[in-house]
């Protein structure tokens, strides 16, 4: 368990004393990096199936040898799900933005290659920054497909004026406009908040942290570090932070022991507990409000009816169970530190 | 649903006459088989023709008898299935029926398909397999035994077989005149066996009607019919099930199609029961599995089963993974 009063720094000085600096010379971090490819792929899949629309996901698959191993089509169980995480994530965000107003900030934490900032910019969704954040390695990539010719253009909508230019640093990280992604080791305290700082954050202005399967790759106490390190430095701030839950029975032991043949450590498993446990992290760490869904509860009560209606035409699910089963151990919490009143504990389903 | 792929007729792709496969060519086929290796495409083609020559023969309710052991879906799971035999005694020292669902979401549908047609060619008395709902082109196209075929074979001639070789597959079986075995369940338009031989079942499984719902259906703590979720078949209540047990002077219902997590299930005072032989279902649900073995005096016992160890899987890389929400 992360100690409530330990401060950032000293979490920092043992997460850099028991691992080496740079994180990509992690074994285990490379699959790491590598279920960002499995969720693009997903993506993909279910975008191509029409579970929803995103014109951008097909400029960050790469059409090279990774996708023989990397079958088109998934399991509708698994689209399906991959949907109400895309919808749960937007109905959200655009309650974040609508108390937040124009001047707000939106940190995708744990990015990979998610098209959020093109899809929110499509909408005309007004916001100051977004910054993406992922490992570097990640970031690189993430970059050289951004600039890669092709349609939908995702420069120009980033450089949407003439005097917006875009310059990269050090290959990892790009800046330009209203957009910025960043490579950053979430459990690295310094290197994180550099990397916030030359992106131009500003820790006065409302942010919302969008945090999509991400934390349970970190140990318990680097996450705890890192949303102690948030509400510290933010004073009007929401967390949305969707993962697996309710780990602690067969399915959860099969899905460590999946996982861990891929290479893939599940290092936050036990924060991933209970819905309880997931709230407690951000209790614990400075934030005044968490609330929790499961997933299953999501899809059946707050997502549109005639939505799911539809996406369950898209293919027929012979075994609901399946479905269900995997529902039942997801989940979203909204966590909130509201300084300015603007609402953002008011955040929910 | 695409179904552009979903030919109704039951004209057949073999097209001229092939090879028969001798005793000893089955032999050796079903021991690479039993290793999970592949047999030649030409060696599939004899097997899928054989296979039909011995189905067409059978009824669309036919008769078996004891002692045999029955087993639910199996979806791909090949090395759980050599789990099952070695729990349930091999082929042919143990008699078996199989409800269906030998294909789709499992990594080695074609292995574990050719293996139970050989085992079927070279020891027709000796098992009997009946059609699950996955039996389909158009359900195999969504779950994986047709792109698993493209990958294995290079393209989609196995599949066309295979599936021509389902339309075959009778669609229910009673033992010794007192145990119904089914897929699914019942059909409100079937009320006696009598009805289900009627059925001309040598076609792709139908959107609806008395077919589709004896492969579709599921039992249902209600009373008479309801709307199914699954979008096929219905839901029948235990007056359903009372009704159709004494109108053909049965005792019990068997059927498979529901992932039970504790590997069976009885239903409305055993009347009905589910079984389930697909342990750690998806390699993702954690349930047990189970097969049904019934002697002669119709006495029941059950086995559970579990996945088999990791170890004798084969190597982890060659199989896709489990699929989560990464
Ligand atoms: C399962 S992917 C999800 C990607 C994206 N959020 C989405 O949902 O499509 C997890 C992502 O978190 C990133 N990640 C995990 N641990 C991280 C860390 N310590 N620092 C930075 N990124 C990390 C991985 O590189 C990967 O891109
Ligand atoms: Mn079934």
């Amino acid at each position: 368990m992360a100690e409530p009063e330990a401060d950032w720094d000293q979490g920092k000085l043992s997460v850099t004393m028991g691992e080496r600096r740079r994180s990509g010379s992690f074994t285990d971090d490379y699959s790491i990096h590598k279920t960002n490819d499995d969720a693009t792929y997903c993506k993909r899949a279910a975008v191509q199936l029409g579970y929803y629309d995103d014109p951008f996901i097909n400029r960050f698959v790469q059409a090279s040898s990774s996708t023989n191993d990397m079958p088109i089509r998934r399991d509708p169980e698994i689209s399906r799900g991959y949907w109400a995480r895309v919808k749960a994530f937007r109905t959200l965000i655009d309650q974040f933005l609508q108390k937040a107003g124009p001047s707000c900030q939106i940190l995708n934490f744990g990015a990979g290659f998610d098209t959020l900032y093109w899809r929110l910019k499509e909408e005309g969704a007004k916001f100051r920054r977004y910054v993406d954040v992922d490992f570097s390695s990640v970031t690189a990539k993430k970059i050289r497909m951004i600039r890669k010719p092709g349609k939908p253009d995702l420069v120009s909508i980033i450089a949407n004026d003439s005097s917006t230019e875009l310059y990269e640093s050090g290959h990892t990280d790009l800046h330009g406009g209203d957009y910025h992604v960043v490579g950053a080791d979430l459990r690295q305290a310094r290197e994180l908040h550099e990397k916030l700082v030359a992106a131009e954050v500003d820790f006065s202005l409302p942010t919302v942290i969008v945090c999509e399967c991400v934390l349970i790759y970190m140990a318990e106490e680097q996450s705890a570090s890192l949303l102690k390190y948030l509400a510290d430095s933010f004073p009007t701030v929401c967390f949305i932070n969707y993962e697996q839950v309710n780990l602690s029975d067969t399915f959860g032991a099969v899905m460590q022991r999946n996982l861990n043949t891929r290479g893939i450590n599940l290092a936050g498993m036990a924060a991933c507990q209970s819905l309880e446990s997931q709230k407690k992290r951000f209790l614990e760490n400075g934030w005044t409000h968490a609330e929790d869904w499961r997933m299953d509860i999501v899809y059946s009560q707050h997502l549109p009816k005639n939505e799911v209606e539809r996406i369950e035409k898209i293919e027929p699910l012979d075994e609901k169970e399946l479905l269900t089963q995997l529902l039942e151990h997801y989940c979203m919490v909204v966590a909130a530190k509201d300084s300015a009143g603007l609402g953002l504990d008011a955040i929910k389903f | 649903m695409d179904d552009s792929h979903s030919d109704t007729s039951s004209v057949t792709s073999f097209g001229a006459p092939v090879i028969v496969p001798t005793r000893g060519d089955l032999d050796k086929q079903i021991e690479k088989l039993m290793k999970c290796e592949l047999i030649s495409e030409p060696e599939v083609k004899a097997l899928c023709s054989k296979t039909r020559e011995i189905l067409i023969e059978e009824s669309n309710v036919q008769k078996v008898d004891t002692p045999i052991t029955i087993c639910g879906d199996i979806h791909g799971q090949f090395y759980d299935l050599m789990e099952l035999f070695k729990v349930g005694g091999m082929i042919p020292d143990t008699n078996y029926l199989f409800l269906g669902d030998f294909v789709d979401r499992g990594f080695y549908s074609v292995e574990t398909i050719l293996l139970l047609l050989a085992l079927k060619v070279r020891y027709p008395d000796r098992i009997m397999l009946i059609r699950g709902n996955h039996e389909s082109r158009q359900i195999t196209q969504v779950y994986g035994f047709y792109d698993e075929c493209i990958r294995k074979f290079g393209g989609a001639n196995v599949w066309r077989w295979c599936t021509d070789v389902f339309d075959y597959l009778s669609l229910s079986a009673v033992i010794d005149g007192k145990i119904f075995c089914v897929h699914g369940g019942l059909s409100p338009s079937i009320q006696t066996l009598d009805e289900i031989r009627t059925i001309d079942r040598k076609q792709e499984v139908p959107a609806d009607g008395p077919m589709s719902d004896l492969l579709w259906s599921d039992p249902e703590d209600t009373q008479g019919w309801a709307i199914s979720p699954r979008g096929a078949g219905y839901l029948f209540g235990s007056d359903v099930a009372d009704q159709f047990c004494q109108s053909n002077d049965v005792t019990l219902i068997c059927r498979a199609h529901q992932l039970v997590m504790e590997g069976y299930k009885w239903h409305f005072n055993e009347t009905v029961l589910t079984i389930w032989s697909a342990p750690n279902y998806c390699y993702r649900a954690g349930n047990v599995a189970s097969i049904m073995e019934v002697d002669e005096n119709l006495q029941k016992e059950f086995t559970i089963f579990e996945a088999a160890p990791q170890e004798v899987r084969g190597h982890p890389n060659k199989t896709r993974p489990p699929d989560y929400f990464l």
